[in-house]
């Protein structure tokens, strides 16, 4: 793979060519977070989409810095995008609760690898994640997964500290609940 | 397995982290359809509007500073070379009467004969009246001139040899005594006592001569007028008006895509029809850029995670400014004026806020901070600009004024210096006469 910078410089030249390549390589990693906030796996592909067609758009805008480090500004700046339109998304739905499963295949099997059962276990709990409630997912989310205070929630939000704090302590208790069912479940199963 | 009762948080870290989503075929093609094309732009179109903007800007301040400066101070007077209520014309009408009426010939066809410069005669005019109120006149037929050498010495030899119509010089009173025409007779000049009084002979005789002949009679028959002082444009006296406008703020750098805006009252005391003292209260939206080499961290680095560097910031505030500027009238006429404004702003900072973008580790990231604590800030702009006002029917006027406000002292969070480029607009009411 050629150089990052080289790549940015080509992205920021507005080559499709270079964009390509940064689709390839970023599509995962956008699409992992996008999944955390969007409960279906159809929206949530569009979101990655809406948000690399902002990213490549906005590409002028990305300032260059030391080369060991443009990676990680460039993975910082796509994950900030996704996670805006991702929530942008929600609001057009009007946060409103989800219906249906997630299927299976929203997952990747994970047969003959060495920690197959830590996979599925993860893959559950972001399950667990993706069924609460649209306002205390992307609270939980923020807060916990990807690094956000409470002032900078309420001020994505449009509310305040106190409601912030608010979700993110009931999104705790129902993922307990949850998570609590998941393991006697699994209790029940194993005897 | 975990306990998830015990340590949830780290728990859905982890998941989040290697939890392994099913990845479909790639999109981009759809996402190639909504980009714009793969062509290098040629420049910045920030740096394309800052162009315009400046254009605009230095345009407006060259066509208030130019063109109404120039209509008042260079143009002709408007009713042609000779303004008729002038003292001096009236005078040198006088003085071609005279000539009437002592059938000299000679003067007539020596004043028609002569080329004349007709264009130095209202200089003399505005001259004497700027400067003086009571203009002085010495009898009419005095000329040394030349043009007139005979009979004109011979009515002299007349006047000063004890004939009872010229046996004083001819003296006028005031420019504000009326002058009635049909007194307008050699005998009657010499009736008029006010010996400090009189006009240079060149003067008068420039002006005769300037006149047409033939029309000097119905001229002469349709001057009744007073002459009354000129009238200055502005009285003294308060005044009060409402303004608004819009701006560009930044800190050494103007932000162009987003517009400030102020609006509120103003007031002052105009001391003569030159200069005023006005202030005002003006509620005024800031928007603005930085970068961070500007922001001072001393009060938001506790809000901060330790080794954050703030790269740039993108803000805006809302505050009240008092001004205090002086004005000074650099053109002044009935209708129009072009002024100076020279002043101080301070200001009553009432929210604030910031959307930064940061840098820890390498990782780039935005943060938004909102602050709502008052704070004010003494003179901290210095004001220039410059403006026109239209006057109105009724004595008020509109008012026009791009400006620039330079910062004295760092406002906000991150006491930056924050400059302005505007232009207001707004509607004056001066005191009634």
């Amino acid at each position: 793979m050629e150089g990052i910078t080289h790549i940015i410089k080509g992205c920021i030249a507005k080559d499709h060519k270079y964009q390509k390549i940064v689709y390839e390589q970023y599509r995962g990693f956008a699409f992992k977070m996008a999944f955390r906030y969007i409960y279906g796996y159809d929206k949530a592909t569009d979101v990655v989409n809406d948000s690399f067609v902002k990213v490549f758009n906005h590409f002028d805008s990305f300032r260059l810095n030391a080369p060991e480090d443009n990676e990680k500004v460039l993975m910082g700046w796509l994950k900030k995008i996704v996670i805006n339109t991702a929530i942008d998304q929600l609001r057009r739905d009007q946060m409103l609760p989800e219906i249906g499963g997630i299927p299976e295949s929203a997952f990747e099997a994970a047969d003959n690898h060495y920690n197959a059962d830590k996979i599925i276990l993860y893959n559950d709990l972001i399950s667990i994640v993706k069924q609460l409630p649209p306002h205390y997912r992307i609270v939980f989310n923020l807060y916990v997964i990807d690094g956000y205070s409470h002032a900078e929630i309420a001020d994505i939000m449009d509310t305040t500290i106190g409601t912030s704090k608010s979700h993110l302590s009931r999104a705790r208790v129902l993922l307990q609940k949850e998570i609590r069912k998941m393991e006697e479940k699994s209790y029940a199963g194993s005897r | 397995m975990q306990d998830p009762d015990n340590n949830i948080d780290d728990l859905l870290r982890k998941a989040a982290e290697h939890y392994r989503p099913a990845l479909g075929e790639s999109d981009w093609d759809k996402i190639a359809a909504g980009l714009s094309p793969g062509i290098p732009q040629p420049a910045r179109s920030s740096d394309f509007k800052r162009k315009i903007t400046y254009s605009t800007i230095l345009v407006i301040l060259f066509l208030f500073a130019g063109s109404p400066y120039r209509v008042t101070f260079f143009s002709p007077p408007k009713n042609g070379i000779i303004n008729k209520d002038n003292y001096l014309y009236q005078h040198a009408v006088a003085a071609k009467k005279l000539q009437s009426d002592t059938k000299n010939n000679f003067a007539d066809s020596a004043i028609r004969n002569t080329p004349q410069q007709i264009n130095t005669v209202p200089v003399f005019i505005a001259k004497n009246n700027e400067k003086e109120n009571r203009i002085k006149a010495t009898p009419v037929m005095y000329s040394s001139d030349g043009l007139l050498p005979k009979r004109i010495e011979q009515l002299n030899n007349l006047i000063t040899s004890g004939n009872t119509q010229f046996s004083s010089p001819v003296y006028t009173d005031s420019v504000t005594k009326p002058f009635v025409n049909e007194s307008l007779s050699t005998t009657k000049l010499a009736d008029s006592k006010t010996p400090d009084t009189f006009f240079s002979n060149d003067t008068v005789f420039n002006i005769a001569k300037a006149l047409p002949t033939d029309t000097l009679e119905k001229k002469l028959e349709k001057n009744t007028g007073t002459i009354a002082p000129k009238k200055k444009v502005l009285q003294k006296g308060f005044y009060m008006g409402a303004v608004a406008g819009i701006e560009f703020d930044g800190v050494k750098r103007l932000d162009v895509d987003r517009v400030g805006y102020k609006i509120g009252i103003v007031g002052g005391y105009q001391f003569n029809h030159r200069i005023s003292l006005e202030t005002g209260l003006l509620y005024n939206k800031k928007n603005y850029n930085a970068d961070g080499k500007y922001f001072n961290m001393e009060k938001v680095s506790g809000a901060m995670p330790a080794g954050m560097q703030v790269l740039s910031l993108k803000g805006n505030c809302s505050e009240y400014e008092m001004p205090v500027n002086f004005i000074y009238r650099i053109a002044n006429s009935k209708t129009k004026n072009i002024y100076l404004s020279v002043g101080a702003s301070s200001y009553l900072l009432s929210k604030e806020s910031n959307l930064y973008n940061t840098i820890l580790d390498g990782n780039q990231k935005e943060m938004a901070g909102t602050y709502q604590k008052s704070a004010g800030y003494f003179a901290a702009t210095a004001n220039l600009g410059i403006g026109y006002e239209s006057k109105l029917n009724n004595g008020n006027a509109l008012r026009i004024e791009p400006y620039l406000q330079l910062p004295l002292k760092g406002i906000g969070v991150g006491k930056l210096n924050v400059m302005s480029v505007g232009v207001h607009a707004g509607y004056l009411l001066f005191p009634k006469k």
